[in-house]
């Protein structure tokens, strides 16, 4: 077999593996993805104005996905400079070819020569090559949850703060609380997954005081991200502040229960049973009061086995 | 600090990695572990730090050894956006240990303020190091801590683990650099189809090296065309 086939035979051989991994009869996708594709591009056109625009946005998300700077590095290794480009040339083609024939169909030429463009610009596209800058935190004192949580999440903790002011300015008090909520399931989600067992096991603490440890941190550094927030929103709404104080009371009930189930079911990843009783104490606070004496026991427990 | 390993088996499923392991490690000393991937090497080493559940025991001379041992793996893992001064920071502060003058400390002369996701494989593995020296153990797992590392490293890294054993600290290598572990050890253990199958002194070395080599080349050279 020549290389070009023999790769995306390869390809193809990868895709097949991978859905048999997900415990799906390969054959249903192969058939459901085409119905599921046409159904959801004329759902889609049905209900959105501006649905030729989506997309193309969508065809060209799923062109950076191929675009990526360590699989380009890697077919620049594997092939000559030839046979790379009329790979990277064809996996843009077959990409778009559905996007584009749907368009086609529905007589959006304008689309579909743009997004035919779109498709051949990126070919010489490589995302992920610059080496990003550090970015400084105040959490570095203490690492490493919101440190690297505080990096990765700094897009919406902007907008947080941004729809905080922007309920100041209209004088929506609603809209300025509801943005503390907005910051504290953003700290919540640094919990949201687990590090290598390593992580914990360097720690010489009995289970106990790893938990308060970790729970003593969050507090501090959730009350760096909440306080300014908290004061400003009390000073420019007064009459609001019995609001605030409960929310952010239970900010920082969410924080331990974040905190403790996490550990409850470290090195794994939060259970479907134990994943509905989170969801209900978020939705239902008082629950709360035995979440976190639930998820405390059972997480120290867990961590006795790895301290 | 002394350590002695008794009946270590370990099974993955069906699959019995380590079949009874006896091993007994005394302070100041610089043992060597080789054998063929996927030997268990590393699994014997997350057996001996806990992190694998395992049959037999692992005693340690005054307390738990886990408390007192430093373990850099075969890939030491960096959570990304971690600068490597947190890293450090981290490591030292899991111990208790003050985390004051890291960059004094900085012997690899790492970029600390840079992402450690993002350093090379040496500089990754050199950090990894640099962490469980600062947490100041009494006994160290190096899993392949030559990987990957430049010369002057090397160097570095051989003379760290001198030193290591001028301060009565006990070391466990391996390495697929048999030189390195000429250099290092004054113990070398063979670890072949799960069972420890020699325990070599400095004197046999040579031999150990020779035997190893016509196991690993013989004559299987002879299929391939150059």
């Amino acid at each position: 077999m020549a290389v070009l086939p023999y790769f995306f035979y390869l390809q193809a051989k990868r895709i097949h593996r991978a859905i048999d991994e997900w415990g799906i009869n390969p054959w249903l996708v192969y058939v459901g993805a085409p119905v599921l594709f046409v159904g959801g591009s004329i759902a889609l056109f049905s209900r959105m104005v501006y649905a030729s625009w989506v997309y193309v946005g969508v065809a060209a998300v799923a062109l950076l996905q191929l675009c990526n700077s360590t699989r380009l590095r890697f077919l620049r290794q594997a092939f000559d400079r030839r046979t790379y480009r009329r790979v990277r040339m064809l996996e843009h083609t077959l990409l778009v070819t559905p996007f584009l024939a749907f368009l086609l169909c529905r007589g959006e030429i304008w689309f579909a020569l743009g997004l035919l463009v779109l498709a051949a610009a990126t070919i010489p596209l490589r995302i992920g090559t610059a080496r990003s800058a550090t970015l400084p935190t105040p959490f570095s004192g203490r690492p490493f949850e919101f440190a690297v949580g505080f990096r990765t999440s700094v897009g919406p903790l902007f907008i947080a703060y941004g729809l905080m002011l922007m309920g100041m300015y209209v004088g929506n008090g609603y809209l300025s609380i509801a943005t503390l909520l907005l910051v504290v399931l953003i700290c919540f989600n640094y919990y949201a997954w687990s590090e290598p067992l390593l992580y914990v096991w360097i720690y010489r603490l009995p289970p106990r005081s790893f938990l308060l440890l970790k729970v003593r941190t969050a507090f501090r550094y959730l009350t760096v991200m909440l306080l300014p927030m908290v004061l400003v929103v009390t000073c420019v709404f007064p009459d609001y502040w019995p609001a605030v104080l409960a929310v952010a009371a239970m900010g920082y009930g969410y924080l331990v229960l974040a905190v403790l189930s996490k550990y409850a079911a470290f090195p794994q990843r939060v259970g479907i049973l134990q994943g509905i009783f989170i969801t209900l104490s978020l939705v239902f606070p008082p629950l709360l009061v035995i979440s976190i004496p639930y998820f405390y026991q059972q997480a120290k427990n867990n961590i006795a086995l790895i301290l | 600090m002394n350590v002695e390993v008794f009946q270590l088996t370990k099974s993955f499923g069906t699959d019995e990695v380590l079949k009874g392991i006896d091993l007994n490690f005394q302070t100041g000393q610089v043992y060597g572990l080789v054998g063929q991937n996927g030997a268990g090497k590393t699994t014997l080493f997350n057996c001996l730090a806990g992190l694998e559940t395992h049959g037999g025991n692992v005693i340690a001379e005054g307390g738990r050894l886990k408390d007192r041992l430093g373990f850099l793996q075969t890939e030491p893992y960096f959570p990304s956006r971690l600068t490597g001064r947190e890293y450090l920071r981290l490591f030292c502060k899991a111990r208790g240990v003050p985390d004051e003058g890291l960059d004094t400390q900085n012997v690899f002369d790492l970029p600390l303020d840079r992402y450690a996701q993002q350093y090379s494989t040496g500089m990754k593995k050199k950090l990894g190091l640099l962490a469980v020296l600062l947490q100041r153990n009494e006994f160290f797992i190096l899993d392949e801590p030559f990987n990957g590392v430049d010369i002057h490293s090397a160097l570095l890294i051989t003379e760290i683990i001198q030193r290591l054993k001028n301060e009565k600290k006990t070391v466990l290598i391996s390495s697929h650099i048999f030189s390195t572990l000429k250099d290092t050890c004054d113990i070398i253990h063979v670890l072949d189809g799960g069972n420890i199958t020699e325990i070599i002194g400095k004197d046999d070395f040579e031999r150990l090296e020779r035997d190893m080599a016509a196991f690993a080349i013989g004559n299987r050279l002879d299929a391939i065309r150059f």
